[in-house]
């Protein structure tokens, strides 16, 4: 039974009130007004503006890697790849500028809208990070349409579990809404040769587990995946910006360290590997924050 | 083209739900271009163009024309002779349909016969190959029983047995009734009169090929329903088969189903005319509860859970005990519900299985496994089920000719609590045995009322017994209920309880978890509901009660009960409800409308 109490009482008032098989004899009440999500926006905490087409908007957050964190001058250099790992040899082949990285926060399971998609580019001297957020479920048609014109000029696209989970999400959206949207075809998922190079290594692949033993890195104030459909849900529901700033820094956090993933499974295979099994305190990895301004 | 088969029994809450789910199907395919038509088929009952259009929110054109070759079909009422003078106790009516199953199969015919649970399938099979034995028949080996339970295998050898006249008798539960085809046989034996007027037809429609001659045979158990048309057959060949009712604008069935809408695809101002009048007061209220959100005009859903996996179409439960033989490597042999798997797979129970007796060794409630083994015994067993009505809390209250009526939450809870133990063909009872075993409970939603000391003493001095007038009432109540909210009569249950009040009580419940709105209807609408109840009974042309007005007008399926063990208990005095009901509504003739 979906609802609790409140609904129950409210139909429970209509089925009192109603005389079968007539219509429904009462005044209809009036309707109830949304209140406008944008009234306590994100904008105030998270600087950007709106990405707009004749058929509706989409807030656009837009900020610089280097304004995160301290840049490094080999940011942009891949290395070079395994052999036997085609698709990151495709990759490398490429102009690292006509490379996107993607990854999707959505309200829940298939069929739930997609709420933020973080892309990251290179722009010849830094990246430059973009989030696309839907301020309510309204905006996830302007999300994809915006998404869709910014995918179109690249050539490769790199996800985390993205073949499995993000493309496939993102292609479903799109057909709801009828939305024409063309991922580039080649598309890396790191996930894969992640697996074959770290397979064993640390307690699984997830993303957040590379992060702490490749990339070094531990996150502060994160939120942990499961919770962020509810968030977001909340937000649309109350409009209170506070609790959804950590998903926009999750999702930012994400599409940085596969970057920092890809270049590691471009590097020489063994540097990165433990003697044995690492434990925490073994470093004291620099974490990384998300300021507000 | 969309098919739906079996269209009739898409009815009550059941149907209410899954014409929402043909509205929710039609509007996503409609979303993506793509558009269908309807063909439905339906057992006969008496509205298929009103239920079709129900069902598909379309108009639809009845086909009704049968141009089958038919035979003559003789329609035999057999019911089994009184034991001695006394003129009590009735012979076996399980008895009597296996020595009709014998005879027609030792004269060559073959033959369907359908029983009212699951064991007396079992049963009626075991006399039957008995009483072939006994005639030194060749063929009685070529007969076996069908029923839910069996697992799928099994179940198609027996269709395709039966189908290629391999079999030439399969005793059935209703299970053989719908959507099967075993071809047409020679003659139908209905043991025991099935619950609606559409499924007897049904049942025994199942005999007749190509223009020959056929019989369909309905013993009567010594039960109130079957002795009743045993003694008013014309009410049996009289009376139209039901209707079958639906209502997918009820409120709460319709709220989980735009619930479901909305997370498919948002809600807007047009799909108020596929959903129908109420749409625009659920999303009101889906609205003000926070489910769904309103963004320039469109209702999407706002909760990350998945609404669907909160619905249930059914008003059973899916889960299933498992029935496994130990003696057969642990094979699994069959299944059964959950809900009834407490009714006949108990520790020790006799469970039957194509006509062979296994005892249960152990139930595990935790696994939904019942461990059995092959054992050779004379007996069968019946659960002894022990019902309850708890109020939980009273929601509303309400003073109305001087009675006090409520509506409330209600707990109803059903519990195995021992076992008989029954000797097969004489039907002795040799022993009980008490049992521990969970409760089961429906928390649902109920209208109460227990006629004050005054109005019971007024009933006796009018000469009637006022228990058998509460009973009346709770009858022609549950259906005339089901008729005001465009439900099923299964829909909805009543109960005479006097543990809650310290009096006499009449309830009347949803059978659905959390309550569907009849109750509350009920309670909101008592006046035309007395008003309608006495117009009934005046305008029923029997003379002293008949299942149509003051009889049981449903009976709780008792899946695992044998029937051939009930006693007939009399129809409740129509002139004791009438009664009941001229205190309350004492103006002749005074209808609400």
């Amino acid at each position: 039974m979906i609802g609790g109490a409140e609904l129950r009482a409210r139909l429970g008032a209509l089925a009192r009130s109603r005389r079968a098989g007539l219509p429904l004899d009462v005044p209809t009440p009036a309707r109830v007004e949304a209140r406008s999500p944008h009234a306590v926006g994100v904008e105030a905490y998270l600087p950007g503006g709106e990405w707009r087409d004749e058929r509706g908007a989409v807030f656009v957050h837009e900020r610089l890697r280097s304004q995160i964190e301290r840049p490094r001058a080999d940011w942009h250099r891949l290395g070079v790849p395994p052999e036997q790992e085609e698709g990151l040899r495709a990759l490398c082949e490429l102009e690292l500028a006509r490379v996107l990285f993607l990854d999707l926060e959505t309200g829940g399971f298939a069929g739930s809208p997609v709420f933020l998609a973080g892309t990251m580019r290179w722009n010849g001297t830094d990246f430059v990070l973009r989030q696309y957020f839907a301020r309510h479920y309204g905006e996830e048609a302007a999300l994809l349409r915006a998404l869709a014109e910014e995918s179109r000029g690249f050539d490769a696209l790199v996800s985390f579990n993205g073949k499995s989970y993000d493309v496939p999400f993102l292609r479903d959206r799109a057909r709801v809404h009828a939305v024409r949207l063309t991922v580039p075809e080649l598309h890396l998922d790191l996930l894969h040769p992640a697996r074959r190079r770290w397979r064993g290594c640390w307690m699984d692949c997830r993303l957040q587990t590379l992060e702490l033993h490749v990339c070094r890195r531990r996150r502060t104030g994160d939120v942990p995946s499961d919770e962020v459909p509810g968030l977001y849900h909340d937000f649309v529901r109350r409009g209170d910006p506070y609790r959804l700033i950590p998903v926009f820094h999750h999702n930012l956090l994400d599409v940085i360290t596969m970057h920092e993933i890809l270049k590691a499974l471009c590097g020489p295979a063994g540097r990165d590997l433990p003697a044995r099994r690492p434990r925490l305190e073994d470093y004291d990895p620099p974490s990384i924050a998300l300021t507000l301004r | 083209v969309v098919v739906i088969d079996e269209m009739h029994a898409y009815r009550g809450i059941f149907g209410s739900h899954v014409a929402n789910v043909l509205r929710r199907l039609e509007r996503i395919a409609g979303h993506y271009g793509a558009g269908f038509s309807y063909a439905l088929c339906s057992a006969t009952i008496r509205n298929p163009g009103e239920l079709a259009h129900g069902l598909t929110g379309r108009e639809a054109r009845v086909v009704d024309h049968d141009g089958s070759p038919r035979g003559p079909k003789h329609f035999v009422f057999w019911n089994p002779p009184f034991i001695d003078d006394s003129r009590m106790e009735r012979r076996s009516s399980n008895g009597e349909g296996s020595r009709l199953i014998a005879e027609l199969v030792a004269h060559g015919a073959q033959v369907i016969a359908f029983t009212k649970s699951r064991v007396a399938a079992e049963l009626v099979y075991r006399y039957a190959r008995e009483n072939l034995e006994r005639l030194e028949c060749r063929d009685a080996d070529r007969i076996r029983p069908y029923r839910g339970g069996y697992l799928p295998e099994e179940r198609r050898g027996i269709e395709r047995a039966l189908f290629s006249g391999e079999l030439k008798a399969v005793i059935s539960t209703n299970a053989l009734e719908l959507g099967i085809d075993v071809g047409s046989l020679d003659a139908a034996i209905l043991i025991g009169a099935p619950p609606t007027l559409a499924s007897a037809w049904q049942q025994a429609g199942r005999a007749g090929r190509q223009g020959d001659p056929s019989v369909a045979v309905l013993v009567a158990y010594n039960e109130t329903v079957d002795q009743y048309l045993m003694r008013h057959p014309e009410y049996f060949f009289g009376r139209s088969p039901e209707a079958a009712v639906i209502d997918a604008e009820n409120p709460y069935i319709l709220a989980q189903q735009l619930a479901c809408a909305a997370y498919e695809l948002p809600l807007s101002e047009d799909d108020a005319r596929r959903f129908g009048a109420q749409t625009r007061a659920v999303l009101e209220a889906l609205e003000g509860s926070g489910e769904t959100r309103t963004f320039d005009g469109r209702a999407y859903w706002a909760s990350a859970e998945f609404p669907a996996a909160k619905v249930n179409l059914r008003t059973i439960s899916d889960d299933t005990y498992s029935i496994v033989n130990v003696r057969e490597g642990h094979a699994v042999m069959g299944t059964v519900d959950a809900i009834s798997g407490l009714e006949l797979v108990y520790p020790e129970a006799i469970y039957l299985h194509d006509g062979a007796t296994y005892f249960v060794r152990e139930l595990d409630l935790e696994q939904k496994v019942a461990y059995v083994e092959p054992r050779e015994v004379g007996y069968y067993t019946q659960p002894v089920v022990e019902m309850q009505i708890r109020v939980r809390e009273t929601l509303d209250e309400t003073r109305w000719r001087g009675e006090s009526v409520q509506l409330g939450e209600v707990t109803y809870a059903w519990q195995t609590v021992a076992m008989k133990k029954v000797k097969f063909g004489t039907r002795e009872s040799i022993g009980y045995h008490p049992l521990t075993l969970p409760r089961l409970t429906l928390d649902t939603v109920g209208l109460w009322l227990a006629p004050s000391p005054a109005t019971w003493a007024e009933v006796g001095r009018r000469g009637a017994n006022p228990w058998e007038a509460l009973a009346g009432v709770r009858n022609l109540w549950t259906t005339l209920l089901s008729m005001m909210t465009m439900c099923d009569p299964s829909d909805l249950q009543g109960v005479l309880d006097s543990s809650n009040l310290g009096r006499p009580t009449l309830f009347l419940f949803d059978c659905y978890p959390g309550g569907l709105g009849f109750s509350e209807q009920g309670y909101a609408r008592v006046d035309e509901l007395v008003a309608a109840a006495l117009d009934h009974l005046r305008a029923c042309p029997c003379d002293a009660g008949c299942p149509s007005c003051v009889g049981l007008p449903v009976l709780r399926p008792a899946q695992q009960q044998d029937p051939d063990l009930s006693h007939a208990r009399a129809v409740p005095s129509k002139e004791a409800a009438r009664a009941l009901l001229e205190i309350w509504c004492p103006r002749p003739g005074a209808v609400a409308r």
